[in-house]
């Protein structure tokens, strides 16, 4: 499990730009959980998952990873950010080694694995985010966008980490990449049962990702809940930048209208279920 | 002749290699001054290089591109070529240069040796016209992700050009960036008459456009209105495309029997649709 209590971060303490990025966030997220964050540009996401992984320190308030505050020994961050890999957006450019599987090799390599474990570890992380098994022996330039996308996620995965962060993950794929990557990604989760935090501007993604949400604004958690719950306070979200999915909004009105459908209704796939049966009969249930 | 000519294009990344790879193969469009066109495709179809060979960023490997009747390739005529069509890219960081807003917005014109007075009068212009005017003084990087792009814009629009291509330029944004850039660009469109091209992913920015181009394999596969383009959702599934959420809802109730005779683009019009079916 991983907790925040009172967790505040201020950017640029003592000069005129001090900002408190992060307020007072506490809260818990349970081993196996998927969540979603969400919140606009400058909502102290990005700070937030920072915080989280150990790569800079709270100004107060604690992160504590299975009871244990990470900063309690702070020699040992570095295994914290082991236990908490953080893939981040646009990780392709961060690509460096001579030949995927070695680029993939390098963070368990990092962990004082053997050069074999670390290299089943790499299979087996290229495997779960479908980079087939004959490009691992070119070099990362050679790979398209998405193949060079798969490969960064697989490096951090391949550390097994606990707490697993996705920075916009599918941010500049196509739909259909998008699609591809999402459902590895679930897949992994429910394999692994690892926690996955997943950092996304789709509402859409998130809406069919995610157990709950975590909604960012002004550096406050302003909302933690279950993903339907979240979604269906359309004005709060709109509150803080945000809007519900198209999915949403229409059943929604349609709710409004005076028909039995689920207001927070997340997928188009739940909405046709819904309907289906209502306009088959051809009349308004109320 | 048509404001942007595009004639049997192709363009090949290594085009000297034993397996040449086309991006392009042989690419025609026409597109008229004043016109707003989404060019949609997957990753790799060729929608990136066709942004970069309109202002003559790269050259065509065979076939001409024309903006006004002047080929993009004409060495002489450069400025003129790259001054009528700009170019905004994706990422908003890799697009600023100077460290205040006005400066970077007046980096354009300057290279195209406007005189100060005017690059003065335009820049002004260009920050109000993008809704950025009371940032001028501001740090680039200070600013959200749409406002760095609608400074990107207002760069561009500084140049005065007749068109934009905008290469994604909402990937990285959040929903309210998102929708800032859009509305920019669609006043862009209509009040000034700019030509805008518009690359995207997205399919309810695409929607807005007055003119859908789909492309896969560097081939154009449709060119028609939105309307046209989005009522045929088994091609664009096959060309790993998606549609809007409600163009979605409609088209699985029509595919249950349900009598949907047309496919909606926005959320009030796909309303208007249900309650027409409820009664």
């Amino acid at each position: 499990m991983i907790e925040t209590k009172g967790l505040s971060y201020r950017y640029s303490v003592g000069t005129p730009f001090e900002k408190e990025a992060v307020k007072e966030v506490s809260i818990q997220i349970q081993t196996g959980e998927f969540v979603g964050l969400i919140g606009h540009t400058g909502s102290g996401k990005s700070t937030l998952i920072q915080l989280l992984n150990g790569l800079i320190k709270p100004t107060s308030g604690q992160i504590l990873l299975d009871g244990k505050d990470i900063w309690a020994e702070p020699k040992k961050i570095r295994d914290v950010r082991f236990k908490v890999g953080m893939v981040f957006q646009y990780p392709e450019y961060q690509l460096f080694e001579e030949t995927v599987l070695k680029d993939i090799m390098f963070g368990p390599k990092n962990m004082g694995l053997s050069d074999e474990e670390a290299k089943k570890r790499a299979e087996e992380a290229a495997a779960f985010t479908g980079l087939k098994p004959e490009l691992l022996e070119k070099s990362p330039f050679e790979l398209s966008g998405g193949e060079k996308r798969r490969a960064a996620i697989a490096g951090v995965i391949a550390m097994d980490p606990e707490v697993l962060i996705l920075d916009e993950p599918t941010a500049g794929l196509d739909p259909r990449g998008r699609d591809v990557l999402l459902t590895q990604i679930r897949s992994y989760h429910q394999q692994r049962g690892n926690t996955v935090l997943l950092v996304s501007h789709s509402m859409e993604d998130v809406a069919r990702m995610a157990d709950r949400i975590l909604v960012m604004n002004k550096g406050e958690a302003q909302l933690f809940d279950e993903t339907k719950k979240v979604f269906s306070q359309a004005k709060s979200l709109e509150k803080a930048g945000l809007r519900v999915p198209q999915i949403t909004k229409i059943m929604q009105q349609l709710h409004e209208m005076g028909l039995t459908v689920d207001p927070a209704t997340l997928t188009v796939d739940d909405a046709v279920r819904q309907l289906l049966p209502i306009l088959q009969q051809g009349g308004m249930q109320k | 002749m048509a404001f942007i000519e595009v004639e049997n294009v192709h363009f090949s990344y290594n085009p000297n290699e034993i397996n040449v790879v086309e991006a392009l193969d042989g690419v025609n469009l026409s597109i008229e001054q004043g016109e707003f066109v989404a060019i949609l495709g997957h990753n790799g179809c060729g929608k990136s290089t066709m942004a970069q060979l309109f202002n003559g960023m790269l050259a065509p490997t065979a076939g001409k591109i024309t903006i006004s009747g002047v080929l993009t390739t004409d060495e002489e005529k450069q400025f003129e070529v790259r001054s009528a069509v700009g170019l905004v890219q994706q990422n908003p960081d890799n697009q600023m240069v100077a460290g205040i807003v006005e400066e970077d917005v007046a980096f354009g014109p300057e290279n195209l040796g406007v005189p100060p007075l005017e690059i003065r009068q335009r820049v002004d212009e260009a920050l109000k016209t993008v809704d950025m005017y009371a940032y001028r003084t501001h740090a680039p990087h200070k600013l959200s992700g749409g406002q760095k792009q609608r400074v990107a814009i207002a760069g561009i629009i500084a140049m005065e050009p007749k068109c934009i291509v905008l290469d994604e330029p909402t990937a990285m944004l959040d929903p309210r960036g998102r929708t800032e850039v859009m509305e920019t660009i669609q006043k862009l469109n209509r009040e000034n008459g700019i030509t805008i091209i518009l690359i995207t992913h997205y399919m309810d920015e695409a929607v807005q456009a007055g003119r859908v181009v789909v492309m896969d394999s560097g081939h154009i596969l449709k060119d028609g209105t939105p309307k046209e383009i989005f009522s045929d959702v088994p091609f664009l599934k096959k060309h790993d495309l998606d549609v809007p959420q409600v163009t979605e809802l409609m088209y699985r109730l029509k595919g249950a029997g349900l009598p949907v005779a047309d496919m909606p683009l926005e959320t009030e019009e796909g309303l208007r649709m249900l309650a027409e079916l409820i009664q």
